[in-house]
């Protein structure tokens, strides 16, 4: 894609994965605009994602939520 | 005449025309009065079907002189965000992509209203396909918030927050991704009510994130909601992912005692500080509560910007799925900052989004060892300030909208990510006379502890009683 390795989103990863994955080009101001939105929401999604165990699933959401409704509190 | 009719809530007007003190056509007649001289100034309506609510008022009075059963709502002037489908209706969604879309079936909630006897008046005001909490909209120009018709009344169901505290209708149908039932309800002075995941029925409401969507009322007192929460929750057969979990008697619930409830209390607020106005106004309701046999129990949230983001990941990914084939086609029909907020989804990879719903049970966990293994109930701010001007919103996509969506959407989101029912209600009013709210976060499908909680505040304020001084405009 590029001579130099990127981390994380700026606008050149992000006009190509328009450009690539979606079919389609955006404007320069977008890929900017969009890059800047992206990169502190990954950020924190990063460190979140710390805390994802080997076996965790979006169904457990619907257990626990479960769980916590029948439970009387101490 | 007019004023006080108007100044009736929903209860109210219910037992007044059921009773047969006042028609129903006589209170659609005074609603659409108040709509036409109103609705230059604060632009609530994107449509506005006066026929045939006028058709449906003089249909209800028959029904009462003929002596038929009647629903709770029974000629009771409503109108909701323009996204809820009605069969042969144009549905904008505040869009003009969907300018012209006239959906072939009605969204089960507002079937719903429809049995229990409301009249629909039109199509509220929204954030362009719901995307955004502060509810500006550039095809159909901004909505305006009664208290100050220079300020937002906050989103994305904007519509629905101004009309009902302006008194043109008794009760409103809202969206909450993210916060927009509680966040208009907050700046507007009304009760809002999120349910549980999965609580009310999805079919036939317009989608912006399938994980995190939730339908709720707004109505000026918790009793109004309470009751058209009733209406709307439950099961629908039409819709897999709408629970059948029982409900229960919400209006009941407004008037029992709250003595020995345990509720929590972070006076961090989760790492985002309110204003001192907000501050005062919580600390407020947390001494009422205390004297009414609440025990307040001080607690320590987690940090809200992780599950902002989580949230985030989730509802852009999902937006930009449902929005993927117009993205491409019809780009320029979006206003530039919606566009731009649901196409970043387009640059969130599987395994991150995937991550973010894998995570909401591990982040739910720690909410609830946190909070629920010591209380029933969280209070927190709706939104940490009062209700911003549209000058100040005019941010673009400047440095300043990150802080700013923090500030407005900061309280709210995470409980969407957390998928537990919340309820803002009216705190008092900030000084410049703006109304402030907070919101009350329980256990998955406890709505009922909610309701006793805000009916309970209710019976020991007078917030909710206020009227926004439209004189200039009225």
């Amino acid at each position: 894609m590029t001579d130099k390795y990127q981390t994380g989103y700026d606008a050149y990863f992000i006009d190509q994965i328009f450009k690539r994955l979606h079919g389609h080009s955006i404007s320069k101001e977008d890929t900017v605009g969009l890059s800047n939105m992206l990169k502190p929401i990954d950020e924190l999604a990063d460190t979140a994602a710390e805390g994802l165990n080997f076996d965790d699933e979006p169904a457990d959401f619907e257990r626990l939520m479960d769980f916590i409704r029948l439970k009387k509190i101490g | 005449m007019n004023t006080a009719i108007a100044e009736l809530n929903l209860i109210e007007v219910a037992n007044c025309i059921r009773s047969k003190q006042i028609s129903s056509e006589e209170v659609t007649r005074v609603c659409l009065e108040r709509v036409d001289k109103l609705q230059p100034s604060l632009n609530c309506f994107i449509s506005i079907n006066a026929d045939h609510a006028l058709t449906a008022a003089k249909a209800a009075d028959n029904a009462i002189a003929a002596g038929a059963d009647i629903g709770l709502l029974h000629g009771v002037p409503l109108a909701h965000k323009d996204m809820f489908y009605r069969e042969g209706f144009v549905s904008t969604g505040g869009s003009a992509i969907q300018g012209k879309f006239t959906p072939n079936y009605t969204a089960t909630v507002i079937k719903k209203l429809e049995a229990a006897g409301a009249i629909c008046l039109g199509g509220l005001n929204m954030s362009e396909f719901a995307s955004g909490p502060v509810g500006q909209n550039q095809h159909f120009g901004d909505c305006r918030n009664p208290w100050d018709v220079e300020r937002a009344p906050g989103g994305s169901s904007s519509g629905s927050g101004s009309a009902v505290a302006a008194r043109l209708v008794y009760g409103a149908l809202g969206s909450d991704t993210g916060g927009s039932v509680r966040i208009p309800a907050a700046l507007c002075g009304l009760v809002g009510m999120k349910g549980t995941q999965g609580r009310v029925s999805r079919r036939g409401g317009m989608p912006l994130s399938f994980s995190l969507d939730c339908f709720g009322p707004l109505a000026r007192t918790a009793s109004d909601c309470a009751r058209l929460f009733y209406t709307i929750a439950g099961e629908d057969c039409e819709d897999p992912t709408a629970s059948q979990e029982p409900l229960s008697d919400y209006e009941q619930a407004c008037a029992e005692g709250v003595k020995g409830i345990r509720i929590g209390y972070d006076s961090k607020y989760g790492g985002i500080k309110p204003s001192s106005d907000v501050v005062r106004a919580i600390m407020a309701a947390v001494e009422l509560y205390k004297d009414l046999g609440v025990q307040v129990v001080e607690v320590k949230t987690p940090n809200q910007d992780e599950l902002n983001a989580l949230s985030n990941i989730i509802t852009r990914s999902e937006a930009a799925t449902i929005h993927k084939k117009w993205l491409k086609t019809k780009r320029n029909l979006y206003s530039p900052q919606v566009r731009r907020r649901i196409e970043i989804g387009l640059g969130i990879s599987a395994t991150r989004y995937l991550e973010a719903l894998s995570l909401r049970a591990h982040h739910l966990k720690v909410f609830n060892d946190a909070i629920f293994s010591k209380c029933d109930a969280m209070i927190l701010p709706t939104v940490g300030e009062e209700a911003p001007t549209l000058q100040e919103l005019d941010v673009g996509d400047s440095e300043a909208l990150p802080s700013m969506l923090r500030r407005l959407t900061g309280y709210t989101r995470p409980i969407n990510y957390y998928g537990l029912p919340a309820i803002s209600i009216p705190a008092g009013f900030s000084k410049k006379v703006l109304p402030i709210g907070f919101q009350i976060v329980g256990k998955p499908f406890d709505e009922a502890l909610l309701f006793r909680l805000a009916g309970a505040f209710q019976q020991y304020t007078d917030y909710h009683k206020k009227s926004p001084i439209l004189s200039g405009i009225e």
